[in-house]
This record gives C-alpha cells, structure tokens and sequence, in this order.
C-alpha cells in the first residue's frame, strides 16, 4: 500500500541498531512506584468489547503514542470519526541506534499484535498491518514477514522515512498511524487491567558498555538509567530521544524519562569544533526531503532577511535534521530554521496580546 | 561527566569542508607531478610561492576585515594551487606573486573571503596577470628542456597551439602528445588524460558537480565542431581545439568552483552550454587567445541568475500540479 | 562617557564638507568616470582635478550670484556655460604640462564641464548661499576630489610603469593597473581605506576622552564623581 510519496532528498543513514536490537527487552522497574490498576476489568477475549469501550480502556490506562506524544484514546476517536480504512502499527526507527519501537515489536509480539486488533476494532477499520523500515543495513535478526497471521509491510527510502510517513497520515483521510508501543500498553490494559508504567527506551552509543533496549519506569532518570547499562567512557553528549532529532541533556540527574522518550544516548567524540564557513557546495539542498533551499535560508536567517525569509516556504520544514547532517562546514541549518520559527510565534503571539490588551486589531 | 548543550542533529556525515577542499587538492597534485616530470624544478618553486603568497594574502585579509581565521580551511591553498598551473614554466616569479595577490585580495577578500566570493580567486589572479604581460604569459618552453630556476632564462620559448589555432593553422601533434600533453602549453594544462582522470575522482567523490564540466565541453566541441577555424578534418579541429589552452583544465577545476556556480543540476546545465558558447565567441573574436578565465569570470557574474531562473520555473510548475493547499491541520 | 575633545574636533570637521567628511568621490561617489578613466599619470591627475576644480568654481559663482531669478532649467544651461567657459582658459595650460596629455585624457577634459558635482552642487547650494560660500564649497568638492585623483594617478603611474611624473623610480611596471577596471577597483579599496582610517581617528580621539581607567578601587571612584 501507498503510504507516503517519496519527492526525492533525503540521505541513507548507517543505522547501528546492533547489538541493542538483538538483545533481549529487559525491564528497569522503579520497586517503590505504585503501579495501578484499572478500574475496568481485564477481559479474554476482545470480541467481548464494543469499541467505545476499548476506547475507554485507552483513556483510563492514559496511553501515549510514542512518536507524536498524543494520547491513544484521542488518536483513536479521530479514527472512529473519519471511519478510517487501515491502521497500521509503526515500527519504522529509522534514525540511527534507536530501535525502541522495532526491538519491543520482535519481543512482544504476541502483544502487539492484541493491540493493533483493539485498535483496529475500536477504530472500526478493515485493513492492519505492521510498518517497518527497510534499509536497515546491520541486523542480526529476521525481520519476519508476518507477526501472529498480521503482515509486516517494509517501507524503504531514504531518511526520513517516519517523520514523511506521519505527515502523510495527517493528510491522509483512510491510513490511521500509531506506535507499536502503546499498542503494546492497550493490549496490555485490556488483557492484564494495567496503565501505561513504563516506556521503551533505547540505550546506545559508543560510551555505553551494554547497548540494550529497556523497558523503563516512567520517571526514572537518565543517569539512572545509563548506569544500568553500564558506561565504559566519560560521554561528551548525552541525548534524549533520536540522534538526528533529539535533545541534548546537561544534567542527567534531573532528566526523566517519559513516554515519548525513545532513546537514551551517550556519545564521546573526540573533533573540535571548528570555524567553518559555508562553501555553497549544494549539498544541504540535494539532501532537503521538502525541496526547500537551506542554504539560503540560512544566510537569510544569518543576516536576518525577513521578506526573503517569507516567500522560502519554512511551513514546509520537518525538522528533520538532513541539511545539518550533510553540510561539511557543520552550519547548524536545522537548529537556526526552528530558533527561527520559535522566535517568529513568540513575537507573533505578543502582537497578539498587545492587540488585545489595547483593542487595537 | 561535563556536558556541553549542542544542536541536533547529533551524528554528522563524515565530510567537512577540510575533506572537500583537500580533495581538490589531492586532486591538483598529480598535476603537478607530470609538470614536474616535463619542465623540472621550476614547477614546484612556483607551487611553493604561489601557496604562501596566497596563503598570507588571505589570512591578512580575513583578518583586516575582523572574520576569524581558520588555518584547516584550505580554500586560499586550492586558489595558490590553481595559479601557477595556467602559467608557462618560464613565467617569472613576480607573475605568480602578483596574480596570487590580485586573485586573493581583489576578487575574494573585498567580497566576503571564503564562501562569499562572486568571482573565481585563480580565474580572476590569471585574468589579471595576462593583462598585466600579454606576451610573456603565452611563451611556452618545450618540455624536457632544462629550466633555470634562478636567475635568467635560457630556455627557448615559442607559442603554444591556441596561437597556431588563432592564426586558422593547424598545430603540428599527434594524438599521443596531444593526451599526454608532450607539447607547449600551461604548466599544468595540457596533460588532458590526467586532467580527465582527477575529473572522475572529483566527480564520483561528489566534489564537484559534473553536469557543468560535460555540458561546457559538449557546448565547446559542438561549437568548434560547426564554425572549425582550421583547415584540417572537423573532428580533428575539434580535438585541437579542446587541447589546446585551458579549455579542459578550466572546466574541471574552475568552472566547477562550488561557491560561484549554481547549484540545482537543470541550471547547471544550463550554466554549462552557454559557458561554453561564451569561451568560443572570445577565443574566435577576443583579443587573447586563452578565453577560459575570462569567460568563467563573465559567466560567474550570471550565475545567480540562473539558479533564480530554475526555481521560479519549479515553483510554477509545482503550484500548477498541486492546485490547493495539501496541508490540513489534524484536528480531533 | 566624556567628549570635550571629540566635540571641540568633530566641529572643525564638520566644516569640511566634500573635502574630509564626506568626500566627493569616496563617499558621496560623484564624477566618478572622471577620477577613473584619465588618471593614468600624475600629469594627467593634476590636469584633471584643475579641469574639475575650475569649472565647479565658476559654475557655482554664477550659480550663486543668478540665485532664484531664472527657472531651473535656465540656471542650468548658465551654469554649464559658465563652467565650459573655465575650461576654455584652462585647456592651454594642460599642454604646457604635457603635449601627450591631450591624447591620453581624450574627452574626458572637456567633459569636467558637466559632471555630478556641477549639477548636484549647483542646485542643492549654491543657489541658496551667497557667492562667497558657494566659492568656498566649490573649492572643498573640488578639493576632495582632486585629493583622490593625486593619490590614484601616482599609484596607478608608479606602479603601471614606474615613473612618477616622468622620472623612473621602480624597476618594474603592471601595465593592467593603468585599465580602467584596476580603476574602479581601486577607488573601491581607497573608500574602504578612508573609512577604516575615519574610524581609527575617531577612536583614537575617544579614546584621548575616555583613557582606559588604572587598576585600583580609588581610580574609578574618582572618575564617577568627575563625571557628575
């Protein structure tokens, strides 16, 4: 099935998911937090269940998707209003070390699979099916064509892959996308009574001694959770969620992991950074997914060309990272365009308030 | 552990701009050699004053204007490099120190330095040294001859072929020379097999964009192919005309120049075709008889021009496909 | 901050309009073909500027001394007149400095009559002013441009063929700085000179205001009272 239309752009990424993804899932569980339970009980069989009411066990056991941070009731209300064709499960990682939702979906499969079908019955949809990514060019494992009779659809291109394959769902009328991880929380809500406790998280990178996927209380710090891999260097950066569009932590000790955490990563790199200057070489613009020009959005951000900067179409920026990627000068391309837009909004919405409070329009 | 804030992306493609330029300098250095092999020593005394000339220029000028310097980058190097090859091995030293100079100072500092010039620094520096001594720069000594590297010139020097070419005869090579570059000419220019070898490397290692370099050669042969100013054979016109001067030697390395060429492959192309027209009306109807330089430098002039052109033309086509807006908010 | 003596300079600087506080030509970037094209030789240079001095001085007196009377486009056709008439008196005298030069300069000498500064300066002051002033304004333009083409003419002589007003002095000669685009480029470094050098003035005088103050608590405590 035709999910998303490639326009070109894009960059092949080295993905490193080994050894994390082979390993086996393990638990980091918080003894001391209190783990609840539902007020709903738990049922066999899910053909039991109308579909108001999975929707209510997503709602009481408050599942996030993983990817976009939405909750999974709201996700599934919308499918149920637009009568939504196809669910699919998203198992894409298609940025390098992560494979929080791949590695869960090989692991628990069983559960996955319970999940996509509650949400394809609450969501009243005719087709499913598991979405993984392609290119991926180190495994050690099989991905299987089928999980539990539920086929695996491999979706390749360059990256990004998800963050395309997402914006597509939202134009999209019939394809309803959501994290194999909180299918996993929904099946287990309805078949076991829990709420959403803990998260999958990746640990990787060249600091971490034991790369693994972990399944990690909510709550837990990312020191916390470093050490329970193991470092066998002194990082330099440490990251919060992917490695092409994550944060950068300063203070692990008061970082905590949250549902749309993905990936815990510790890097030490050894360059310097260096003063480069823009060559105009043309790469970032081969490599732009959206077919922007970030090479001039960049000198005009530099240079602070407001009107030029209007008619360069920067609604249609993913933030997906390609251009900083491929720039030799290392011009932080991405970084400038969302400071950008933050700082537009900001100003936009205090001419908001202004206009407001002094009833001018 | 101490933790430095950074911006994503956090992992980078292995290439910088250290690794760029220092293609292209790994690149020019076979060049070097084979001029080595033909006209001695001279040749790498020439190299050697030409890099510090153009190195000092640039890190004085960078610093007059207040920009930071950065030593790894080596853009002044590939400039200080692509001198003295479009030289003859007799030229006098003071001809490479003052095109070192005119390339960095007159058409790179004034402009921004490095990422910011309008125009080719070694396109400008030769432009700028033929003007200066127009007879001396187009004095070729034959290879293997033995050259002084001090002092007075005692070699022999006679015209090279564009000078034949100019007067409508045919210059006296065969094949063999011809690619090999056994004949008189530029220090660096007419070794066209290597000159065609490091072309490949750059192109494959995505150095350079190679759309421009076949679309100027395409354009030029076509050009010499139906207006031969010789009397011999069209093709072999053809060939004459494209190893003679630094018709080849300029369109790997100097039309190519990321910063001043236009960076979308339609106008490229484009970029590339009326590039080589241009050559071809100055060496027809101009009053030197290597053109590439000064074509290059006219053609950088227009160069933005092109990339304008190209994505108005995108954005037309694009809005004409999509008709309404494609994005609608998710809204639940 | 403190500013005595920037104030008491900047005053006498202020005055020198088209001369040092905006020059004519490296500034407000007037006739410029004219300190371009024929300065090839300082001999050539100073027939220009005297060309360019004389026909704005007596196009601004008349300027000045027709005032509002006639219509503009009358006060015009005088004032050219007026300038072209200094040029006749002065062509003579540019033979005497050279025979060649006439050749060299071509049209240019006889042009002076009708450049910017004519047009711009008549128009804009001296109508206004009386004869006296638009003398004295006349002379500043023209001074200032006349103290870019001296400068220009003997770089572009010494170093295109070594001599200076025809004695060799370098052994060797760049013949492109004597073309025209060595020209343009050349007025573009002098601007670019002439206002890194305004700027280093100025903070050397601000400097000789506001001294960098000495190490000690006592020190500053002194200054911030003095400034009260």
């Amino acid at each position: 099935m035709k999910i998303l239309r490639t326009t070109g752009g894009g960059v092949y990424l080295q993905q490193y998911k080994e050894p994390a993804l082979s390993r086996q899932v393990v638990s980091f569980i918080n003894p001391s937090a209190p783990v609840s339970k539902l007020s709903l009980p738990p049922v066999e069989e899910l053909e039991d269940l109308e579909p108001e009411q999975i929707i209510q066990y997503a709602r009481e056991a408050a599942i996030v998707d993983e990817r976009d941070g939405r909750p999974l009731w709201k996700k599934l209300n919308a499918g149920r209003r637009r009568k939504m064709e196809i669910v699919l499960g998203d198992a894409m990682d298609d940025e390098p070390y992560i494979s929080s939702q791949l590695g869960p979906l090989l692991h628990f499969s069983e559960q996955a699979a319970q999940g996509l079908r509650a949400a394809v019955r609450a969501v009243g949809a005719q087709q499913m099916a598991f979405v993984v990514y392609k290119n991926l060019t180190d495994l050690s494992t099989r991905i299987p064509k089928s999980l539990d009779s539920i086929p695996v659809e491999r979706l390749g291109g360059k990256y990004p892959v998800e963050i395309r394959a997402n914006k597509a769902d939202k134009d999209s009328k019939e394809t309803l996308i959501l994290g194999v991880c909180s299918l996993i929380h929904l099946a287990r809500a309805i078949h076991q009574g829990e709420m959403q406790s803990t998260c999958f998280v990746t640990v990787a990178g060249n600091c971490v001694a034991n790369p693994q996927n972990l399944e990690v209380s909510l709550g837990m710090t990312a020191h916390q959770v470093l050490e329970r891999c193991g470092l066998s260097r002194d990082p330099t950066r440490v990251i919060i969620g992917g490695s092409m569009t994550g944060i950068a932590v300063i203070d692990t000790d008061k970082t905590l992991v949250s549902p749309v955490t993905r990936g815990v990563l510790a890097f030490l790199e050894d360059e310097k950074e260096r003063r480069y200057r823009c060559i105009r070489c043309g790469r970032c613009i081969n490599a732009c997914p959206q077919g922007l020009n970030p090479m001039l959005i960049n000198k005009a951000i530099k240079l602070r060309r407001e009107k030029i900067l209007e008619e360069m179409g920067l609604d249609r920026c993913i933030g997906c990272g390609t251009c900083s990627y491929v720039c030799p000068a290392k011009e932080e391309i991405a970084a400038d365009i969302q400071r950008y837009q933050a700082q537009k909004a900001a100003k936009s919405q205090e001419e908001e308030v202004l206009s407001v409070e002094t009833g001018t329009p | 552990m101490k933790l430095v804030p950074r911006n994503a992306p956090h992992i980078r493609h292995s290439d910088n701009s250290k690794t760029v330029m220092g293609d292209m300098i790994v690149s020019l250095l076979p060049l070097y050699f084979i001029a080595f092999c033909y006209y001695g020593m001279r040749v790498l005394v020439m190299m050697a004053i030409s890099l510090v000339v153009c190195f000092v220029a640039d890190t004085a000028g960078d610093l007059l204007a207040g920009r930071g310097y950065n030593f790894r980058d080596f853009s002044p190097f590939v400039t200080g490099l692509l001198i003295p090859l479009m030289m003859p091995a007799t030229a006098q030293y003071r001809m490479v120190v003052v095109a070192g100079l005119a390339a960095i100072l007159i058409a790179k500092q004034p402009f921004g330095g490095t990422g910011d010039n309008f125009f080719n620094p070694a396109a400008a520096g030769i432009a700028f040294a033929i003007a200066c001594w127009p007879t001396e720069m187009f004095l070729y000594p034959n290879p293997f001859d033995t050259i002084t590297v001090w002092g007075e010139q005692a070699a022999q020097t006679s015209a090279g072929g564009a000078f034949s070419l100019r007067l409508g005869g045919i210059p006296a090579l065969n094949l063999q020379d011809m690619f090999l570059g056994v004949f008189q000419g530029p220090m660096g220019t007419t070794c066209v097999l290597v000159i065609l070898a490091c072309f490949l490397y750059l192109a494959f290692r995505r150095t350079i964009r190679p759309e421009l370099t076949i679309s100027f050669l395409l354009a030029a042969a076509l050009f010499a192919f139906l207006f031969p100013r010789t009397t011999a054979q069209p093709m072999e016109g053809v060939l004459y005309e494209m190893m003679s001067g630094t018709m080849v030697f300029s369109a790997v390395f100097m039309l190519t120049d990321p910063v001043t060429s236009p960076k979308t492959p339609l106008a490229c192309v484009l970029y590339g075709l009326v590039a080589g027209v241009v050559t071809m009306g100055f060496r027809y109807l101009g009053g030197f008889e290597q053109a590439a330089p000064f074509a290059i430098l006219l053609m950088n002039a227009l160069s933005p021009l092109f990339d304008e052109g190209v994505w108005r033309l995108k954005t037309r086509l694009l809005k004409r496909e999509e008709g309404g807006e494609p994005d609608e908010a998710y809204a639940d | 901050m403190k500013l005595t003596q920037t104030r008491k300079i900047y005053g006498g600087y202020r005055r020198t309009n088209g001369f040092l506080r905006s020059n004519a030509v490296l500034v407000s970037g007037m006739a410029l073909p004219f300190v371009v094209v024929p300065t090839i030789t300082l001999k050539a240079g100073v027939a220009i500027s005297a060309a360019v001095l004389c026909s704005l001085e007596a196009a601004m007196i008349v300027a000045a001394l027709i005032g509002e009377r006639l219509p503009q486009w009358a006060r015009i056709a005088v004032s050219v007149n007026a300038a072209m008439a200094a040029i006749f008196l002065i062509y003579p005298l540019a033979g005497l400095l050279s025979p060649q030069l006439y050749d060299a300069m071509g049209i240019y000498f006889c042009l002076a009559a009708l450049n910017t500064m004519v047009l711009v300066r008549t128009e804009s002051y001296a109508v206004r002013h009386t004869w006296y002033h638009s003398a004295l304004d006349g002379l500043r333009y023209g001074g200032g441009f006349a103290l870019v083409a001296l400068v220009l003419s003997a770089a572009r002589e010494l170093l295109g063929q070594g001599t200076l007003w025809g004695t060799q002095l370098l052994p060797f000669r760049l013949p492109a700085v004597q073309m025209v685009f060595f020209g343009f480029i050349a007025v573009g470094m002098m601007a670019a000179a002439a206002n890194g050098i305004r700027r280093l003035l100025g903070r050397l005088l601000w400097s000789v205001d506001n001294p960098k103050p000495l190490k000690g608590k006592e020190n500053s405590l002194e200054e911030v009272t003095q400034d009260a």
